[in-house]
């Protein structure tokens, strides 16, 4: 038990790591105007019709699509400090599932609507090109949902637990 | 938990209707060169062989995850059963939870590719965007797979429990 909880505190760990420090450099780069910025704009939407702000537009979406995805994690992280302690059924521990679960629903669905804005203004081509990406998003949907079927299963192993304490 | 058990279901259907379109796009696209998407790369030269071996590889990852979603469907129907705790619940989120870990560790290596070979044309067919997704799947399914071993001791507790009663 020990061991499983341990290698996915440090994968995850690593990876939050990783993956803050690459955010946070990209979006550096996209609003420092490095970044590769589409050539041209197809459509005009509420942003105007200038690339720039309608890129940067799509890449606040991308963004909070990254900082919902790092705060679900950053969730799951906090839960593996209550296995690690050999706490595994709180009200704590549900709440965070609860918490994590929504998150990575809104994660997918932010990410919907960004892919749909970036593929309406900067592809010729929308619904083709739309599609592709939209199989990602539904895979973190039925996850976040995965989760919130764990925290069911939490809340029922809390009431057991409460009864037996009760019990002794 | 009726309504969740709904939802997952129909966004289960749902998902291998997309998955199904999905891997028809990408066969049709590299394994026999037909321009659905509009990329406009095929009227250059035919698709290079590894690309067409990195589709079929795509196709397993995404059967991976439908099978690893499988199981959670699976979890889904015993707790309408009223089955919290057992020994096959705790072997259900395992096997979950490995083929979750497998679909998104091929996945992410799969994305990894395009950089190795420097090869960005046919990427769109690949959709070979969603490194970081790929990571999450694969930190999920190690989270399933350790709480699998929670199952356990939740069965140990409800054991206590119902030996008490």
């Amino acid at each position: 038990m020990k061991t499983s909880i341990k290698t996915f505190r440090v994968i995850l760990l690593v990876f939050i790591c990783f993956y803050s420090m690459a955010v946070v450099y990209f979006a550096f780069a996209a609003f420092s105007g490095q970044y590769f910025t589409p050539e041209k704009l197809y459509r005009t939407s509420f942003f105007g019709d200038l690339i720039k702000p309608n890129f940067y537009a799509y890449y606040v979406f991308n963004l909070l699509t990254d900082i919902f995805l790092i705060y679900s994690l950053l969730q799951l992280l906090k839960i593996t400090d209550f296995f690690k302690e050999q706490n595994y059924f709180t009200p704590k521990i549900i709440r965070l599932l609860k918490s994590s679960g929504r998150n990575f629903i809104a994660t997918a669905l932010i990410g919907v609507l960004g892919t749909i804005l970036y593929n309406y203004m900067f592809t010729e081509h929308p619904l083709e090109r739309m599609f592709m990406p939209f199989i990602h998003h539904f895979m973190i949907l039925i996850l976040g949902l995965g989760i919130l079927v764990i925290e069911e299963i939490q809340k029922r192993a809390l009431h057991i637990k409460s009864e037996n304490d009760l019990t002794i | 938990m009726k309504k969740l058990k709904i939802i997952i279901y129909i966004l289960f259907g749902a998902l291998l209707i997309g998955l199904l379109v999905n891997s028809i796009i990408s066969i049709s696209g590299l394994l026999f060169e037909n321009d659905i998407l509009n990329v406009g790369h095929f009227t250059e030269k035919d698709v290079p062989f590894y690309l067409k071996i990195i589709a079929i590889l795509k196709l397993v990852t995404l059967l991976l995850f439908c099978v690893g979603i499988y199981y959670l469907i699976k979890i889904l129907k015993m707790f309408t059963q009223g089955l919290y705790f057992s020994n096959s619940l705790e072997e259900l989120f395992r096997q979950s939870g490995r083929y979750l870990i497998l679909s998104g560790s091929l996945g992410f290596l799969l994305n990894l590719t395009p950089f190795i070979i420097q090869d960005f044309k046919y990427i769109m067919y690949l959709n070979f965007d969603s490194k970081s997704l790929y990571i999450a799947l694969t930190i999920i399914g190690l989270f399933f797979y350790a709480f699998s071993r929670i199952i356990n001791q939740g069965n140990f507790l409800k054991q206590e429990n119902e030996l008490t009663i």
